[in-house]
């Protein structure tokens, strides 16, 4: 009686006290703000995801109307395996950002098994746009070597085929690193979400 | 349903301690809060009323605070950090001693740091009730059986009271 008697008193001081602690205050203007800078960086990412699809499209619009029918059949392989290993990728990146964006107001249990989800899936999309830029690198090398096996490129071709591919290794070798930040970023994530579920489970 | 500054000014307090529950710089806190309050406010627009308004941001807070302390990667470990310099000192009261005060700082001090130290799953349900929200409220926050609640929060609870320095 007297062991009930103390803990009910132990739990009631441990509420009081846990009222009385000092807390900080929302700024909501500060709130406002960062909501409608939230509001414009998403649409801002509506439109750069649109945006970014317009350069494919125009390759893709230009080849097919006006180059298909004077390129080899190497070429056509080339291009052909292009699509066949960049569409089922495109596809399944999309499937990994379902967690994101189909996100509801899930109990905590489950936010914390959809936020490691969630992580895990930006690591494979960090991995797969990083190694994205070689391949896309060698695809354009094949496509020069193509036309110069083929004796299409003319010197003055030559030399704007390598300025070009410099252009876009730099391009390719910056993206690369930027992703394998993001990759190594969410890698730490990962790790710090499964140390706390494995605290949680000791205990829990 | 009430509007956003109402909900702020009636659970400012209490999104304030989740924070505090999760952060222990004071900088960290007000960051964290202020995250916490933009998910609630966006959060609010899909509240449908299947539950209180209370249980629905708590739950919303509790979920925002355990992204940010996951995405904190390059984080300073907060848990080493004294909080003598904090700032406002709310709790303080013109009926109380410098002695009762500063002892009562104290107490909190060692509160906040057990309740840090908890895993995460026993650190929410213990916070929850301290909020008043009972077994079953705890449950539908954290997905758990209102048993398992139960077990939970005797063994934080009693973990947290170890920590506390004898009166």
């Amino acid at each position: 009686m007297n062991n009930s008697n103390n803990q009910i008193k132990q739990n009631d001081t441990l509420s009081t006290l846990w009222q009385t602690q000092s807390i900080s205050t929302i700024d909501l203007k500060q709130v406002q703000a960062s909501l409608s800078s939230e509001r414009t960086k998403q649409r801002w990412y509506m439109i750069i995801d649109v945006l970014i699809t317009l350069p494919a499209a125009y390759v893709l619009y230009g080849v097919f109307s006006k180059y298909w029918g004077n390129m080899s059949s190497v070429a056509h392989t080339i291009f052909y395996l292009m699509l066949i290993s960049s569409l089922p990728l495109l596809v399944y990146q999309l499937w990994l950002r379902r967690v994101a964006a189909f996100y509801k107001d899930n109990q905590t249990a489950d936010h914390l098994s959809k936020l490691t989800k969630q992580i895990k899936n930006n690591i494979k999309i960090a991995f797969i746009t990083k190694h994205s830029t070689w391949v896309a690198m060698l695809f354009g090398l094949s496509f020069i070597l193509e036309s110069y096996f083929q004796d299409k490129l003319s010197s003055d071709k030559i030399i704007r085929s390598l300025i070009a591919m410099s252009v876009m290794s730099i391009v390719m070798l910056i993206w690369f690193i930027w992703a394998h930040k993001r990759q190594k970023r969410f890698e730490q994530q990962l790790e710090t979400l499964t140390t706390l579920k494995a605290r949680s489970t000791q205990l829990g | 349903m009430q509007g956003f500054e109402d909900v702020f000014a009636q659970y400012g307090a209490l999104l304030g301690r989740v924070a505090n529950s999760y952060e222990a710089n004071e900088a960290m806190q007000q960051e964290l809060l202020q995250e916490i309050a933009l998910a609630v406010w966006q959060g609010l627009s899909r509240f449908k009323g299947d539950s209180s308004v209370k249980t629905y941001i708590l739950k919303i807070a509790h979920n925002r605070a355990v992204t940010h302390v996951a995405k904190q990667v390059k984080r300073i470990d907060t848990h080493h950090y004294s909080q003598d310099d904090a700032g406002s000192d709310e709790f303080a009261s013109h009926t109380h001693s410098p002695e009762q005060i500063s002892s009562q700082h104290q107490s909190i001090e060692h509160l906040l740091k057990a309740v840090r130290a908890l895993p995460l799953q026993p650190r929410q349900v213990l916070t929850l009730s301290l909020e008043g929200l009972s077994y079953d409220e705890i449950a539908d926050v954290c997905g758990l059986t209102k048993n398992n609640v139960g077990v939970i929060l005797k063994r934080a609870k009693q973990r947290v009271l170890q920590e506390q320095p004898d009166e």
